[in-house]
This record gives C-alpha cells, structure tokens and sequence, in this order.
C-alpha cells in the first residue's frame, strides 16, 4: 500500500483522473453482444477427435494384423516344406527301390562267400 | 458495473454445476462480466473488431470448460485468466503491431467549459499511451489501474509473481506518466 501511494504521489496526472473508457464502442453492442453470447450455451459442445489417439488406434491393430498373418503365413510355409520333404524322401526311397529292382543280375554286388572268383581276379591285377 | 460479492456468487456457480445446471451458471456469467471482461480484451488488443470476436472466443471457452471449475479461485479470477489468455493469445497471433493510430476514441465533447476539455483530452492520450505499451504489461496495468485488483489475483490471473508483477506496473506508470506530459 506505501507502495502504491508513493506511486499515486509520483504520477499525480494519472492517478487524479477518472477512470471512464474513452475507447469508442457501436452504439447498442452490449445488448446485442449479450443476446449473442446466450446462445453459445444453446450448442452442444462437440467433443473434438483425438487424432493422435485414433492414429494409434489404427497402427495398433494394424501392427497385429501384419504380425499374426506373417506368423500364419510362416505356419502354413513350414507344412508345406514338410509335405514336400516327406513326398520327397518317399519319392527318393521309392525310385531307390525301383532301381534295386530293376538292377541287372551283372549289377549286383560280387557275393564275397564265393571267393574263387575273387582270388583268381586279385591276381590278375598283381600281374599287371 | 455491478458489483457483486465475490465469494457467494463463486459458491452458487459452484452450486448450479454440481446440479448440472451449467446453462443457467453460464447465462449468469454472461449478464454479469461480459461487459467487464470486453474492457479488459479491448485495453489489450486495442480495436472494436477484434475485442468483439476474442469476447466470443472467451465465452466459448468458458462454456466449454465450465465444468471442470472447481472454486479453487474466485469466479472471475477465472474468469479474467482465460480473457487474458485468449488476448494475448490474439495480439500474439497479429501479423502487424499496433499503434496510437489503431486506437478508436469517442469524440470529444465540445463544451465550453476548458475544465472538461483538459480531462477529455488526457484521458483520450491515457489510452493512446496505454496502445504504446507491451501487450502483456497493458494487461497488468488494466488489472491494477481500471479493474483495482489485488497483486495476488492478478498474479493468479497472469500467472505471473507478485514481484515481477509490481515492477511491470510501476514501468508502465512511469511511461504513461512520461508520455501523457510530453504529449
């Protein structure tokens, strides 16, 4: 309060003043601007979109798309490697099989109980 | 302006919201401190126009968040603080500063009487210095000259300390003082 009476004391021009507007306003603002003013409260607010919320939303539940297709797509991959390895490894075994029995009888592997035969070769290679 | 006891009508608004009469709260509000609160918008971004469209704004605003107010500060502390916020705001936004020449004046009276005349015409350059000074500072001496409020309600208005608060005032009637004797 000394303050602002030392204040009052140092600047006489400004505080021996009344303090009336001089700034110029249309005539019969307030009126009209009142009734304008009510019916701000006639709206109903509309609650604004979160736009940071929904960007979220959606990349959320994209993200678990992508993630859970990738992992299904990954399941349904390694099946069919399955599929084709079992097929092949039949495939492989089967065609064994059949040249076993297509195999000529000069084919077959020398029956090593018959040794005469192999002792005799044996020695034909000594020679030379 | 009417005056009304502060802390009673706080504690009805209060009252009307926690009844969910928020209209009735916001229609008071706006028969009791529109005109008020266009003389704090007007001394701050100066012309007619804009004053009348940052009102609306002030009002939308107060409408809208008129629920969330809890009485942790007087009715129009709050009030005023969101007036001040959207101004500021405003002249913030202004892509030219203003000048003395932006300032729309009432005509002068004429009057034979010199007296009158005096008083007219400094009151006319006491708005004319008031333009001249910085936005936020033209809001602190508004809040203290015209409306006499306190240092602590408007440092909740302004959120501003008390300290910074009296030294922008005392600069601000210091220039006014110097322009209105120079002019």
């Amino acid at each position: 309060m000394k303050t602002l009476k030392n204040i009052e004391k140092k600047t006489p021009i400004l505080f021996g003043l009344d303090k009336e507007n001089q700034l110029k306003v249309p005539d019969g603002y307030f009126e009209s601007i009142e009734n304008k003013l009510l019916l701000i409260s006639d709206v109903k607010p509309v609650i604004p979109l979160n736009y940071k919320k929904i960007f979220i939303s959606i990349s959320s539940i994209a993200a678990v798309l992508i993630i859970g297709f990738s992992i299904y797509q990954n399941n349904n991959t390694n099946q069919d490697t399955n599929t084709f390895n079992t097929t092949f490894n039949q495939l492989t075994i089967a065609s064994f099989e059949e040249e076993m029995l297509d195999t000529d009888e000069t084919d077959l592997p020398i029956d090593f109980e018959d040794t005469k035969e192999l002792d005799i070769n044996i020695n034909l290679i000594d020679e030379l | 302006m009417q005056q009304l006891n502060q802390d009673k009508y706080t504690q009805e608004i209060l009252n009307l919201i926690a009844q969910n009469k928020e209209k009735t709260a916001f229609n008071g509000l706006v028969k009791n401190y529109n005109q008020q609160l266009y003389w704090h918008i007007r001394r701050i971004v100066i012309k007619h126009d804009d004053a009348n469209d940052v009102l609306q704004n002030t009002y939308i605003k107060i409408w809208k968040s008129l629920k969330k107010f809890k009485g942790k500060s007087k009715i129009y502390t709050w009030l005023y603080r969101i007036a001040t916020n959207e101004s500021l705001t405003f002249v913030k936004k202004q892509k030219h500063t203003i000048s003395i020449e932006d300032v729309e004046l009432k005509e002068t009276q004429t009057s034979n009487q010199s007296v009158l005349m005096d008083s007219f015409e400094i009151q006319h350059k006491l708005e004319l210095a008031i333009a001249t000074l910085p936005p936020k500072q033209r809001a602190i001496f508004n809040l203290k000259y015209y409306e006499e409020l306190k240092y602590d309600e408007i440092s909740q208005i302004t959120s501003t300390s008390v300290g910074a608060l009296k030294a922008s005032y005392h600069i601000a009637v210091k220039k006014i003082e110097t322009f209105l004797k120079i002019n």
